[in-house]
């Protein structure tokens, strides 16, 4: 694998050599480029190796050098089950989203429950648009085959590897859940928001509790799947109405604990991936980069777009993705 | 690779025992796994058998839980 961040010039001629994709970009800038072998998400905020920055000039690209062959199909919230049927022997899948769809809702509420979805590498993430346009303009995603932008559907790159690559894919959580004496939060449903939880098994308000207890919502709530720590990123929280909007479902039933703080985003970066990431596939949540002030900042060496969700078979918050392709030939 | 007997696999899914080592895939499912089975004590034996099969179908996932 390959990443590169290129003008739109030097990704259209990248695109005519048959070169298999995924791009992020400005949507103006996707929509400019030839129709190949590639799929791409809006997005303006990247990890670089000059560290971060938001670009509206430049296209961030992943070249998956190692993939034979690409079948890309558009998938809409009543298609999205149906997502691992599309799997290739030997494959890996990328899945982009746009954000606050409703394909997104669909993956977020049920991919845990996709039949067959966890049989390979399923990786990707959730195309955003500039903060200063959240809720003006709608996040897309493209099929480069047809060159069509989609605001409602997803856009799934099903790659088939040669028998001697292997793809893997792994998450770098910086934030671990609070000890025992910090509070459990628990839902009655599932959904990307609550009015109530169950705090320490008390059913509380949760916008009041929130605020009373002075919580700082920069934290994500944390949940432990199998030691594979899953956040939920806190979006809002409006005491008058009640309520509280995340950016993933909070899963009814879960035990979530508050994360401890993370004192520097980028350093915390550089040690939990110890040099690695050069040649990944990777994003990292736009949440970090605000909250972590990672503009300028490298983070390791992973390098690719600031995104509003990653996915790694599931919906995550705050967390940095990676699909590593190896390959012995 | 044979898939654990039941009895692993009913362990791996009501008791917290560590996964660190794992594949994500398998991380990610036994730990569904054991919060529906936490919700709903009734639903052990369908999880059982949907973790066998998902052993069954995947080497990977044959090879992670050879690790306990």
């Amino acid at each position: 694998m390959k990443n590169m961040l290129l003008t739109v010039a030097e990704t259209a001629a990248l695109i005519e050599t048959g070169a298999i994709l995924s791009l992020a970009a400005d949507p103006d800038l996707l929509a400019s480029l030839p129709k190949g072998n590639w799929i791409g998400g809006s997005s303006v905020y990247f990890l670089t190796d000059e560290g971060g920055a938001m670009l509206r000039n430049r296209v961030f690209c992943t070249q998956f050098s190692d993939a034979s062959h690409a079948d890309i199909q558009v998938l809409s919230a009543q298609t999205l089950p149906n997502l691992a049927q599309g799997y290739v022997a030997n494959g890996a899948t990328v899945l982009l989203i746009p954000a606050f769809s409703a394909a997104h809702e669909e993956f977020a509420l049920n991919s845990q429950t996709y039949t067959d979805l966890f049989n390979q590498p399923l990786m990707g993430w959730v195309a955003g648009v500039h903060l200063d346009d959240v809720g003006r303009k709608a996040p897309m995603v493209f099929n480069g085959q047809t060159g069509q932008s989609h605001e409602n559907e997803a856009v799934a790159m099903y790659l088939t590897l040669p028998s001697t690559a292997h793809a893997t894919i792994d998450i770098v959580n910086l934030f671990q859940p609070g000890n025992a004496e910090s509070p459990s939060f628990q839902f009655e449903t599932s959904g990307f928001g609550a009015s109530t939880a169950k705090v320490n098994g008390q059913s509380v308000n949760l916008a009041e509790y929130i605020e009373d207890n002075a919580l700082d919502i920069r934290l994500p709530l944390v949940a432990d799947y199998g030691g594979a720590m899953v956040n939920v990123a806190i979006r809002a929280v409006d005491r008058q109405a009640g309520h509280v909007s995340f950016f993933a479902p909070v899963v009814a039933g879960v035990s979530y604990r508050q994360a401890r703080p993370v004192a520097d985003y980028a350093a915390s970066f550089a040690q939990e991936t110890q040099g690695a990431g050069a040649g990944e596939y990777a994003c990292n949540c736009i949440l970090n980069y605000v909250y972590g002030e990672l503009e300028g900042k490298t983070t390791g060496a992973f390098t690719g777009p600031a995104t509003f969700g990653e996915i790694a078979y599931m919906l995550l918050n705050q967390t940095l993705v990676r699909l590593d392709i190896q390959n012995a030939a | 690779m044979s898939a654990p007997d039941p009895n692993t696999i009913k362990s791996l899914i009501v008791t917290n025992a560590d996964l660190s080592g794992m594949s994500l895939a398998t991380r990610i499912f036994i730990g569904r796994l054991r919060i529906e089975v936490a919700n709903n004590p009734a639903c052990l034996s369908d999880k059982i058998a949907e973790l066998s099969g998902f052993v069954g179908k995947n080497a990977f996932a044959a090879t992670d839980l050879a690790l306990i």
